[in-house]
């Protein structure tokens, strides 16, 4: 549709493009391929690995139950948080998209706003929360609710409410582009033919915002799966993700093809997620 | 069955508006306020059925406002919506039985041609079989049948037009609702569609409203013209109505090329006055309304094509100045000054005798089918 118009101008864009392309093939291409080929050579404990070809990487990974639960654990844990950052994104993209301008500003800063501290920061939050001397804590003791300090920290929930609340902005961003974008009328003429509400947000609203959907929903899912400093501070010993698995092999057991090969199939399912994505928004209308 | 008398009396209120004759859709006395702003009314329309009624105004005179009052995406202040009768003020727009086509089409993108005409028919749950004979009927009625499965980003701006058309009639609405459906094409399929729409209404004889700033489409498409300004109606006429007899200043200078000339009544007989525009000068005129005596000041209305211009010798007002030349080709439009200081204008054939008419000149005026305006009224 709109690729044609870009004919005359393809030299200038192409020059335009060669800065970012030579940062991406230096710093990602290049990097990529190397832990990939790492992948397939063998451990040395004294020199990280041997200029010898080999699948047991792969093969140990897949077969290993400590292994395997980790890379499902990791997805079962991107997928929760995926599921409600969705809906608590969708809910809130939708009301910023439907309220007055003056107000939407302030609240659209207040959902940044979270994006310009660090992670580490935001994390540290919730420990102050939640840890056995925290908030959380001293207002159920306080109520009478509970006698004694109750385990919030290192367990899964606490791992996931966490992330949910980290990834949010990432989620409610390309909701909100989605519905604003769309034809304002569009809402009053399907009621005008009969459709009633709920009828028009599922008919209507729902699908045409699906775009942001699938946007939101791919980087919130690479995003946490891809995830280290949340699951270890928060999780503890009881939650470990493929994050903390690549950071533990590659710098503190030294075993860098396994390191590489765990790297790799994080690498192999996000980029899986992100074409599919792109599948997904290829579909015209 | 025996009613009791304020029973009786209260249904006889709900069916005001089948007292009238024949009103389809009676706007009692609506009123839509803003905060303090009154951006509407009090306005009373009687829609009658079967008829092309149109909503003429400049922006922000109040006209869309109306219509979205009627397709009930607006909630009036105040006053009474009554469709057949029946109130329907507080209906919400799913349950009006209104066919709205707007200025944008508003068709959902992400749905084919024939799925957009099917919406409506799906939400009233009409069985599947009877709703691919009524689409690719509507299909056929608005010229297009081969685009069912077409999206629409696939068409062009007149065929998006028609399909919003065929979506907002294909649920047989009692009203069907135009906002400028015609604005977003270009000038000559403006034209075409015109004729076109007109056409389809008639052949359909649903009653419709049709919102335009146009007067031309106003002109070539209603039976009733409702002139709008400043959030209330000024008139409402057939567009000969409008167009020959305006009743106030706004009307006179909105539709088509009027000059507006002031000056006092000297005589009146019946509708016909004779009034002094300055210096003596006397033309006749008609009243368009009663109460326009002797003495009262008056707006007269004249139209380019209506004065006559007349030089020495022959029988005119003499003591005009020309003001301004304009050489249009076929016809010569000039700008007169009255001796008094007030404007005109003038529009006569290109033949010889004015071609060499320069500005500054002293010529004559004749005054034809001249409308007197009250001053109070403008």
């Amino acid at each position: 549709m709109t690729q044609e118009k870009g004919h005359r101008s393809a030299p200038f864009a192409a020059a335009l493009l060669a800065p970012v392309s030579i940062l991406y093939l230096v710093f990602l291409i290049v990097p990529i391929g190397y832990f990939l080929a790492v992948s397939f050579l063998k451990y040395s404990p004294e020199r990280l690995y041997l200029p010898e070809l080999t699948t047991d990487n792969y093969r140990r990974l897949l077969s290993d139950g400590y292994y395997r639960q980790i890379i499902y654990d990791t997805f079962r844990i991107s997928a929760i948080v995926t599921l409600f950052s969705l809906i608590f994104g969708y809910t809130l993209a939708y009301f910023l998209s439907r309220m007055k301008s003056a107000w939407r500003g302030i609240l659209m800063f207040l959902i940044i706003a979270p994006l310009m501290t660090g992670v580490i920061v935001r994390t540290y939050g919730w420990i102050v929360l939640l840890g056995s001397d925290g908030l959380v804590n001293r207002l159920l003791i306080g109520l009478g609710l509970v006698s004694s300090p109750i385990g919030l920290l290192n367990t899964e929930p606490t791992v996931i409410v966490a992330l949910v609340h980290i990834m949010l902005p990432y989620m409610v961003f390309p909701i909100f582009s989605s519905l604003v974008s769309q034809d304002p009328h569009l809402v009053p003429a399907a009621s005008t033919l009969g459709a009633r509400p709920l009828r028009t947000f599922f008919e209507v609203t729902l699908p045409l915002s699906r775009s942001g959907i699938v946007m939101g929903s791919a980087l919130v899912f690479t995003l946490t799966a891809g995830s280290i400093v949340t699951p270890e501070l928060l999780g503890g010993r009881n939650v470990t993700m493929l994050g903390q698995t690549i950071y533990q092999l590659i710098l503190s057991t030294f075993n860098w093809p396994l390191g590489a090969a765990v790297a790799a199939i994080l690498v192999v399912c996000q980029f899986s997620v992100i074409s599919l994505y792109f599948r997904k928004m290829r579909r015209a209308y | 069955m025996l009613l009791s008398a304020p029973v009786l009396r209260r249904s006889l209120v709900r069916l005001k508006g089948f007292n009238d004759v024949q009103s389809v859709l009676t706007l009692d006395k609506i009123v839509k306020r803003y905060g303090t702003t009154t951006a509407l009314g009090p306005v009373d329309i009687q829609v009658k059925k079967g008829e092309l009624l149109t909503l003429l105004g400049p922006s922000g005179c109040g006209k869309t406002t109306t219509l979205h009052i009627i397709a009930g995406l607006t909630r009036p202040t105040e006053g009474q919506l009554l469709l057949s009768g029946r109130d329907i003020t507080s209906l919400a727009p799913p349950y009006r039985d209104m066919g709205l086509v707007f200025q944008n089409y508003a068709l959902f993108p992400h749905r084919t041609i024939g799925q957009n005409i099917a919406f409506g028919l799906r939400m009233r749950k009409v069985p599947k079989d009877e709703i691919t004979t009524r689409v690719r009927r509507m299909l056929e009625i608005v010229g297009l049948p081969n685009v069912a499965d077409r999206f629409p980003h696939q068409l062009s701006g007149g065929q998006r037009q028609r399909v919003a058309l065929a979506r907002a009639l294909v649920i047989e609405p009692s009203i069907l609702l135009l906002d400028e459906p015609l604005s977003n094409l270009d000038a000559l399929l403006r034209k075409k569609m015109r004729l076109e729409l007109r056409e389809i209404q008639q052949r359909l004889g649903i009653t419709t409203i049709f919102v335009t700033h146009d007067q031309d489409e106003a002109f070539e498409m209603s039976d009733r013209v409702i002139l709008m300004n400043s959030g209330n109606i000024e008139q409402v006429g057939s567009p000969e109505d409008l167009y020959d007899r305006p009743q106030t200043r706004f009307a006179a200078q909105f539709i088509g090329e009027a000059s507006l000339i002031e000056g006092d009544v000297v005589e009146r007989e019946g509708e016909d006055l004779v009034v002094d525009i300055g210096h003596g000068l006397l033309v006749p005129a008609r009243a368009v309304t009663a109460g326009m005596g002797r003495g009262t000041r008056a707006i007269l209305m004249t139209r380019p094509e209506r004065v006559e211009l007349t030089i020495a010798g022959e029988d005119g007002i003499a003591g005009m100045r020309i003001a301004k030349r304009v050489f249009q080709g076929e016809r010569i439009l000039f700008d007169l000054e009255t001796p008094g200081g007030q404007n005109f204008q003038c529009s006569v054939p290109s033949i010889e005798k004015y071609r060499d008419l320069k500005p500054g000149q002293q010529v004559g005026a004749r005054f034809q089918e001249c409308r007197a305006i009250p001053v109070s009224r403008s």
